[in-house]
Formats: C-alpha cells, sequence, structure tokens
C-alpha cells in the first residue's frame, strides 16, 4: 500500500479513480443505448401496440404500432387522464389487468397493463373493433362457405335420389347412379367435419347443453350406421351395464361422437366382423366403450391418431376412405363436456375406443 | 291416398334445383304441391291458398324464411312450418322455434326424412296397407284382414301411438329409447323393456305371423322399423 503512494500521489489516485469511474460510466451507457435499442427493436416487431412507461406517466419507449394508433404517427412523451392513471395503478399493483381505454384517434383499444420488476409498466394494446372483426369475418366465412357447400350438395343428392326411381336393379345407369350418390355422400360429410372442426374451433363456441339419455344416443348412431354395417359385413350390438344413464350433454355433438367412433370400427373391420357398443356408468361418469375386431392400430401410430388429418399407413387391404378429422372432432368434443378418451388396440385383434363422460356435463360450463 | 288430394303443401325454395326434386316426391306422396320462389310470393301464396303446411328454406335473399315465418304468425297465420335449413348452428334453429316453426330438416337431406316430417305434422290420415291392415287415424281405430274380411284391431291409445309413429316413418328405423321418449313421452330412467312389451302385443294384434313379423320389424337389437309399404 505505502508503495503505491510512492509512484502515486493521492490527488494521482483520485484522478485515476475518476477516470475508471467516467470510462465503466460511458460504457453502462453506451450499453445501456443498446439494450434500449433492441428493445425497441423487438416492441416493433410485435403486433400490438407497446408502450413503456415510468408509473409517473413518463412514456420510455413507444413502438411504431401504438403510434400509428394513437394517430398521426407519434406518441407523447407523457401519458395525461385515464392513461396516466392507469400507468400509476398498474405501477403499484402486481400482476396484469385489462382495460378497455380510447386513443386521441377516436380508435377503441382493449389495454392490458402490466408491472415490470424493474418499475416501469408495460402496455400492450389492440384495436377492439378490428378484432371483433375479425372474429365475425370467421364465422361469417364458415356460415357463407357452409350455405356454398351444402347447397349444390342438396341438390345433387336430392336429384340422383330421385333419378333411382323407375330403373331396374341392373341397370347400368343404376350402377353410376349409386356412384354418385355414394360420392356426394362422402362429399356431404367432409363438408360438414371441415365445418364442424371450424366450429368447435372458434374462441366462441358453446355447447348447448340439456339433460340427454346416453342410451337414446347409441341407438339412433347404430341405427343410422346399420345400413353401412349391413354393406360391409359388420354386427353391429349395444350392450349395457348398469342403470339407464341421463347425463348433461349436447345431443347432437355427442351423436356425432358416436358416428365417428362407430363409423371408423365398421370401415376397418373385416368382413364377417362385430363391432360392439358397452354402456356402463357409476355415480359420477358414464363410460362408452366401442370395441372392434378390426386390424388394430399399430404402437408407433397410437399416440397420432387424434391428430388432424393423420391416416394410419395400411400394409394390405383396400384402402380407407375418410377425412382424417373424425378423431380430432371426437376428442374435441369429449373434452368439451369434460370427458376424456382414451384407446387400446392390439394388431390383428382389434381396438377398443373408451369415452369417459361426467354425468352433470362440464363444471366449468354453465347450462343456457 | 284419395283424402290425401285435398291437402296442399306450399313449397318454397329460391332453388329451383331443389323445388324440381321435391315437388314430384311430395305429389307422388298425395299432396296437391304450390311452389314460390321468395318470401314475399310465399306470404301471398300463403294466404290466398291456405296450405295445409308450409315448407319454407331460411336461406333466401331479402326476405329470409324466418322473416317470412314471424309475418305469418304475426298476422295470427298458425300454418304449420317445417323450415329447410344449410344452418346448423343451434341459435338461428332455437330462433325459428321462436319465430313459431314447428320443426327443422337440414340440407343435404333425404326426402323421405322431410316427408316423414310431414306426415307427422299434417293431421292424420286413413291409410290401408297391402289389403292386410287399414288405419283411421281420425278415429283411431284399426281393421286387420284375415281370410277375406275385416275385424277391427282392438289397440291400446298407447298402442294405437306406438303404431301411427311407426306407421308415419315407415321405412326408417327408430331406436327404442326415442320411441321410449317420443311416444310414451318418458324422460325417467324406465326401462326400454316398456316398448318391447308393447311392440310383442301390436304384433300379436296384427301381424299375419307375429313369429315372424312382416310389418313391424326388428333393427340391429336397438329399435325397430315399419315395413315400407308404399
Amino acid at each position: 500500500m505505502g508503495d503505491w503512494l510512492v509512484y502515486f500521489g493521492l490527488l494521482d489516485l483520485l484522478l485515476l479513480l475518476l477516470v475508471v469511474m467516467l470510462a465503466a460510466g460511458l460504457i453502462g451507457f453506451a450499453l445501456g443505448q443498446r439494450r434500449r435499442r433492441a428493445l425497441a427493436e423487438l416492441l416493433n416487431a410485435l403486433p400490438h401496440g407497446a408502450v413503456i412507461a415510468r408509473p409517473d406517466g413518463r412514456v420510455l419507449l413507444a413502438n411504431a404500432e401504438a403510434r400509428q394508433l394513437w394517430g398521426a404517427g407519434t406518441f407523447p412523451a407523457r401519458l395525461e387522464g385515464s392513461w396516466a392513471a392507469l400507468a400509476l395503478e398498474a405501477g403499484n399493483g402486481e400482476g396484469y389487468s385489462i382495460h378497455n381505454l380510447d386513443a386521441p384517434s377516436g380508435i377503441k383499444l382493449q389495454v392490458r397493463a402490466a408491472p415490470l420488476r424493474s418499475g416501469p409498466v408495460l402496455f400492450t394494446f389492440q384495436d377492439l373493433a378490428a378484432r371483433q372483426r375479425q372474429e365475425a369475418f370467421y364465422r361469417n366465412f364458415v356460415n357463407n362457405v357452409s350455405h356454398e357447400l351444402k347447397t349444390p350438395l342438396t341438390v345433387i343428392q336430392g336429384h340422383v335420389a330421385a333419378m333411382g326411381e323407375g330403373l331396374a336393379d341392373d341397370d347400368p345407369r343404376q350402377t353410376s347412379r349409386r356412384i354418385v350418390a355414394q360420392e356426394a355422400a362422402r362429399l356431404t360429410q367432409l363438408v360438414d367435419n371441415l365445418l364442424l372442426l371450424s366450429r368447435l374451433e372458434m374462441p366462441d363456441f358453446r355447447l348447448d347443453l340439456r339433460p340427454v339419455s346416453v342410451e337414446g344416443v347409441i341407438e339412433d348412431a347404430i341405427l343410422q350406421l346399420s345400413d353401412l354395417a349391413e354393406a360391409r359385413g359388420v354386427s353391429l350390438s349395444l350392450q349395457r351395464e348398469g342403470s339407464l344413464p341421463r347425463i348433461v350433454a349436447d345431443r347432437a355433438k355427442l351423436k356425432q361422437v358416436l358416428i365417428n367412433l362407430l363409423d371408423n370400427a365398421i370401415k376397418y373391420n373385416r368382413e364377417g366382423g362385430a363391432v360392439m357398443v358397452r354402456l356402463d356408468d357409476d355415480e359420477q361418469r358414464v363410460t362408452m366403450q366401442v370395441t372392434d375386431t378390426g386390424e388394430g392400430i399399430p404402437p408407433q401410430d397410437l399416440p397420432y391418431i387424434f391428430e388432424k388429418m393423420y391416416r394410419v399407413e395400411r400394409r394390405q387391404g383396400r384402402s380407407v376412405e375418410g377425412s382424417g378429422l373424425g378423431l380430432s372432432i371426437v376428442q374435441r368434443i369429449v373434452e368439451q363436456h369434460g370427458g376424456d378418451i382414451s384407446v387400446e388396440s392390439r394388431v390383428g385383434e382389434g381396438s377398443t375406443f373408451t369415452v369417459r363422460l361426467p354425468k352433470n356435463g362440464n363444471s366449468t360450463v354453465t347450462l343456457r | 291416398m284419395s283424402e290425401a288430394m285435398e291437402i296442399t303443401i306450399l313449397l318454397v325454395d329460391d332453388n329451383p334445383n331443389v323445388i324440381s326434386f321435391v315437388q314430384p316426391a311430395l305429389e307422388q306422396e298425395g299432396y296437391r304441391v304450390t311452389t314460390a320462389n321468395d318470401g314475399l310470393e310465399a306470404l301471398y301464396q300463403a294466404e290466398t291458398l291456405d296450405p295445409a303446411l308450409i315448407v319454407l328454406d331460411i336461406e333466401m335473399p331479402e326476405l329470409s324464411g324466418l322473416e317470412v315465418c314471424r309475418r305469418l304468425r304475426e298476422r295470427g297465420d298458425e300454418t304449420p312450418i317445417i323450415f329447410l335449413t344449410v344452418r346448423d348452428s343451434v341459435t338461428d334453429l332455437e330462433l325459428g322455434f321462436e319465430f313459431g316453426a314447428d320443426d327443422y330438416v337440414t340440407k343435404p337431406f333425404d326426402v323421405r326424412e322431410l316427408l316423414a316430417r310431414i306426415r307427422a305434422r299434417l293431421p292424420p290420415r286413413s291409410l290401408e296397407i297391402d289389403g292386410v291392415l287399414r288405419v283411421d287415424a281420425a278415429r283411431r281405430k284399426v281393421w286387420v284382414q284375415r281370410e277375406g274380411e275385416w275385424r277391427e284391431a282392438h289397440l291400446t291409445p298407447r298402442e294405437f301411438d306406438l303404431l301411427q309413429h311407426l306407421v308415419y316413418n315407415a321405412g326408417r328405423p327408430i331406436g327404442k329409447t326415442t320411441l321410449l321418449e317420443r311416444v310414451f313421452d318418458y324422460h325417467g330412467d324406465v326401462e326400454t323393456k316398456t316398448v318391447e312389451k308393447h311392440i310383442w302385443s301390436l304384433r300379436q294384434k296384427l301381424e299375419p305371423d307375429p313369429a315372424t313379423p312382416r310389418y313391424i320389424l326388428n333393427v340391429r337389437g336397438v329399435g325397430y322399423k315399419f315395413e315400407d309399404y308404399r
């Protein structure tokens, strides 16, 4: 320590310290500027308006979208009015909050205010009407597509059915007619599946919940598919254990679940095979099992069969027509009901799909 | 079938290609059919012709089927209405029932399905099946022909309702639980054996050979269907 003072005087040492501190400050400032630029760049890349402000209302950063929504491409240096109040409130609070505020441009904004750990508040916001417009567009789009596709299908199916009358069974025109009818039915099913899946995935989708007789739904599904089963030489049966359960559910959607499961069980079955539906219940839940004597699902495919458009590749036999959407729809509907679905399968022996549904409906969904 | 000639149905759809397959099917069934291509024409026809039933497309330009229905009900017209619609979203259909519609069929539909819905909504009519069975719906009586002689089969009211439901839906299988709900008006925990018992008794009274039924058939052990006699 003494040697230091021999070479440098006390004054020199203080001067040196000052220089070092100044350099550190400069470097720090430069780094801070870089961080700030990086942050600004990040915010500009966001699809929403984003603003960082201090609780006292001073604006530190505003991205391009924020300036756009605010109007005239600028953002004020200091927040005022309800925005300033929100900055103060959010800065003193914990967790985020959501508010509807007006921008000076007149645009109504949905604003999310979240305090940052370092002190300031992060506002993110979007045009409320634009978002609603987008959702409405999607809904209308699905409805229009539904109308535009189903109208010609109605005409085709109606006329094709009428053409069959008065034609002998062995008339070659009858064969052509049947092919058109089958293809139109297939197309209808595909359109139905696509529309149903898009409806199920809409944010405002709601089940139409009412008390439903599960056995009645299963009977209807079995009867609807009895022609297909007949054509494929597959037997269909229902075995009921326990009571006659009624549950709170969406009848049409529940029937769709059964139809899709039975349709697969029949189509992937062998000639002379069987499909059995088992219905059981306890205090809380209803269990429906669909068991087939088909070719089974290879273990490597099992984890993916509920994914959209996933089709198990068949090594032999005829290819089975289908959209690859059936099981996704099943899973989606079962989950909307607060239930679950599982599958067990052995290659060469068959598969069993098990659906469990709560009797009182999804507790997070309220009866309309 | 002669009584049916007096029944007029108003068929409304803006698509002539839909009318062109529905109209012949209704006429073949013995109904007199009048058509309209838009809502205003439908309102005019409904007033001047006083049809027994209206088959009404919902999705029509300008005046939609829902609006037509609303205006009819507003002026006190209680004619049964069956909607045709491509929309399967519940809200619209609930709207339909709020507006006072009686039933609906979603497009694409099987004409036989529409016919069954129409039969269920019209005042019951009498019919004769294969010269073996005669059903007088107005007086709720049934006759069976045995060895060239018509004899009345005495059905209980429930048996008659069950038979009528099956006959109206001839050719279409119906589940036991559905029959229990529709005919017996049962929504509680009641066994479907009730339906089985009534079916057994109906066969005893109506079938030429109850052991091998010709008209009231079993379907897959879960339902029944009346042989399509038409």
